[in-house]
């Protein structure tokens, strides 16, 4: 589903990412670890498409990013850290126009919205100004309007944060889902137990370099993860 | 601490002088220089447009002995555009300011905050004065023998006018923040306040034309009614020389800025931070509706341009403005042509061209695309993961101002084509280069953006009012307004009709090869940001 082969880039002669190569498949909930600034974000915005990398490849579902980055966004959706949305525009809004990108009909999206509004309670939030919502309210939008063109692979930076334990619940929920009807989530967290219960796979890395990956199993053994963590960050 | 804040506003204000805002580097010295070369000559053309009037009033009232009229007037002019012109991004800069939260949560003075971002206020409203001001100076001192003293005064007076300016911008930003924390929707309040404004400025600066007007004749008249009003009296005279008055002047701004502080001390923290919520509405599925991607991408642009006032009122005043010289050029046609007849013979001949540059000037104002892309800010992100191809995302920032600026513009060339009568043909021609010309403006507004743009800003105010693209797409709109008089005069020769289509060609060619530009390099630029 995602293959990232040699990925490296630069900011100015700071490596942020160094040769990082991963293979997420189709049905995987593959897990990014690192520490602040290791190049997790870099990583996850390389692979939307947000970022221009120096060098490597990035494929979605066989296609290259760098080749035909329109074909590859079309079967992605990405949720950053910090949900900055257009504050000038309403809840239903804005669903209204990432539907429009993604040539969603009407009767599809009307359905999507439903469903994953009545999800994570925000149904009746939709019609006021996104200017008005909670960090979390924002949180919460952005998830539904990624999950509105139902992604192949969806990214995910961090999207714990702000969360309410319900809604942490739900969306650990749908990821599920996607992944059981073919798709694949790679996502960056901090919270190691989250990653722990909720992934197939995990990669971590430290100083833009890839130093461990794989099943949770061959990542950790009979250890924590949070005392691999510590030891290989050491 | 409070130097600190104002090294920080200084920064946001004019750190697009000095460091490249895409890569975060330092400019040569070069640029630096070219930059504020630009900004410098952008000041003096506005100082230029004004040094017409101050002219005519210096050689009528300095000579007959009516010196500090001569100031009064042009202080009391220079200090309505100072206020009117710094009033709402002093609001924005006081009020709305993103890192608000951020200085507020530290352990700083609200009142520290406040001084530091009025001290910013200051700067632009001596920037603003100093238009009129620098040729009223200037001018006085060709036909009055200046002393030492007189122009001490002088040069004091412009800082010490900008503290009263200060304190009036700071009370009506004080008066829009009140009316806005009372009421659910900020925007709308600080819309209706931003019309009203605009139009008292508008009202306010046409009676003073007409003032002006009569001024030399009636000097003696407006001196008593001036001599009611203290303040512009000490004003005046104090540039005479007059040291009391000075003094009484200075001491008046001083006590309008204090009460001014005084007053908002004790209400910053609570207008900036008031927050009376919108009104919960209800959510309707049926609201739910689906459309094309480009309609999608210019609706997008449409929210954003009226649901962000500073953004609407800053870049679209020429909108506004267009309809009302329309109408005085129906109502005035007939007396404005005699008045080109006289001067210039072959009125005829001028009169399509002089339309197409007034409205255009009309139009150079409304740099909507110049700010677009910097606007995007933190909210890149959403744009630059889904599939949107960027050419027609950027065309569709194109097409809003477009969509916005060529009707009126078209309308009110039509309008004065009408009152001038300069013929159907003429007309038609003369329309579709106002057309052309809104098709360059806008291209060139974008791509300046796209060369120059700013996603760090803590307020709007910057990209809107004070980043390079919007200084450079202002002087493309200046210079392209002047193309069709010269262009005019070279190709008389070949009858109106064809001089009239080679304007409506060059404005085209420019469009062309900018949007080409845009579709090329332009789409690279954006999708490296």
């Amino acid at each position: 589903m995602l293959r990232i082969e040699h990925l490296t880039k630069k900011y100015g002669e700071k490596c942020a990412v160094n040769d990082l190569s991963l293979h997420i498949m189709p049905g995987e909930i593959y897990g990014f670890i690192g520490h602040n600034g290791a190049g997790k974000t870099t990583t996850l915005k390389s692979c939307v498409g947000i970022l221009n990398f120096d060098e490597g490849e990035i494929y979605v579902g066989g296609i290259s990013m760098r080749e035909n980055p329109l074909e590859c966004k079309k079967k992605i959706a990405y949720i950053p850290d910090n949900p900055d949305l257009y504050d000038y525009m309403s809840g239903v809004k804005y669903l209204n126009f990432i539907a429009d990108i993604f040539k969603i009909p009407a009767d599809v999206r009307r359905q999507k919205i439903d469903e994953y509004a009545s999800a994570f309670e925000i149904k009746d939030d939709l019609a006021d100004s996104i200017q008005s919502y909670s960090h979390g309210m924002k949180q919460k939008l952005a998830i539904i309007s990624a999950l509105i063109h139902s992604p192949e692979l969806v990214i995910l930076d961090e999207p714990f944060v702000g969360l309410d334990p319900k809604s942490a619940f739900t969306l650990k929920g749908i990821m599920r889902e996607i992944c059981n009807s073919g798709g694949a989530i790679f996502f960056s967290t901090h919270v190691l137990e989250v990653a722990e219960k909720l992934c197939d796979k995990i990669a971590i890395i430290k100083d833009g370099s890839l130093i461990r990956s794989g099943t949770m199993d061959e990542v950790k053994g009979d250890a924590s993860l949070e005392s691999v963590f510590l030891e290989l960050e050491g | 601490m409070f130097l600190l804040l104002l090294k920080k506003q200084m920064t946001e204000l004019f750190r697009g002088y000095f460091v490249d805002r895409k890569t975060g580097k330092m400019r040569s010295k070069w640029q630096i220089a070219l930059f504020i070369m630009l900004f410098i000559f952008l000041l003096g053309m506005v100082s230029h447009a004004f040094s017409g009037v101050v002219e005519i009033l210096g050689a009528s009232l300095i000579p007959s002995g009516h010196d500090w009229l001569y100031f009064a007037v042009l202080g009391a002019a220079s200090m309505v555009i100072g206020v009117f012109g710094s009033v709402f991004s002093a609001y924005s800069m006081l009020y709305l300011s993103k890192d608000n939260d951020l200085l507020l949560a530290m352990p700083i003075k609200p009142s520290v905050i406040l001084s530091s971002r009025m001290a910013s206020a200051y700067i632009l409203s001596i920037i603003y004065e100093a238009v009129i001001y620098v040729p009223t100076v200037i001018v006085y001192r060709r036909y009055a023998d200046n002393t030492a003293v007189d122009t001490l005064f002088q040069i004091l007076n412009l800082f010490i006018s900008c503290f009263a300016v200060l304190a009036l911008t700071c009370f009506f930003s004080w008066l829009v923040a009140v009316a806005a924390s009372r009421m659910r929707n900020k925007n709308t309040i600080v819309m209706i306040l931003s019309l009203v404004i605009f139009g008292a400025y508008y009202v306010l600066m046409f009676r003073m034309n007409s003032m002006l007007n009569t001024l030399g004749d009636r000097a003696l008249e407006w001196e008593d009614t001036f001599r009611k009003i203290y303040p512009l009296y000490a004003f005046g005279a104090g540039n005479t020389g007059n040291a009391v008055s000075f003094i009484a002047f200075a001491a008046i701004s001083f006590a309008l800025l204090a009460v001014a502080v005084l007053v908002m001390s004790a209400t910053f923290l609570k207008l900036a931070t008031s927050n009376k919520g919108a009104k919960k509405k209800k959510y309707k599925e049926n609201s739910v509706k689906s459309a094309g991607m480009s309609s999608a991408l210019l609706r997008r642009e449409i929210a954003r341009f009226t649901g962000t006032p500073i953004y609407m009122f800053n870049t679209g005043l020429g909108i506004l403005i267009a309809p009302v010289v329309s109408v005085i050029a129906l109502i005035k046609g007939d007396q404005l042509r005699t008045i080109v007849a006289d001067g210039f013979p072959q009125y005829e001949f001028i009169l399509p061209f002089a339309v197409i540059t007034a409205v255009c000037l009309i139009f150079s104002m409304n740099n909507i695309t110049a700010p677009s892309v910097s606007l995007e800010g933190k909210t890149l992100w959403i744009i630059r993961s889904v599939p949107v191809d960027t050419s027609k995302l950027l065309l569709s920032k194109i097409k809003l101002q477009m969509l916005l600026n060529s009707v009126p513009a078209a309308f009110s060339a039509a309008i004065m084509c009408f009152a001038f009568k300069t013929g159907i043909v003429s007309a038609v021609i003369a329309v579709s280069a106002v057309i052309l010309s809104c098709l360059a403006s806008a291209s060139a507004g974008l791509m300046f953006n796209l060369l120059k743009p700013d996603f760090t800003w803590t307020s709007e105010i910057i990209p809107v009012k004070q980043d390079v693209p919007i200084i450079f797409s202002m002087l493309f709109g200046f210079a392209s307004s002047l193309i069709p008089l010269p262009a005019g005069a070279l190709l008389s020769g070949f009858g109106v009709p064809v001089a009239l289509t080679a304007v409506c060609l060059i404005y085209l060619a420019a469009a062309v090869l900018m949007l080409r530009w845009i579709k090329t390099k332009g789409v690279t630029l954006f999708e490296s940001f």
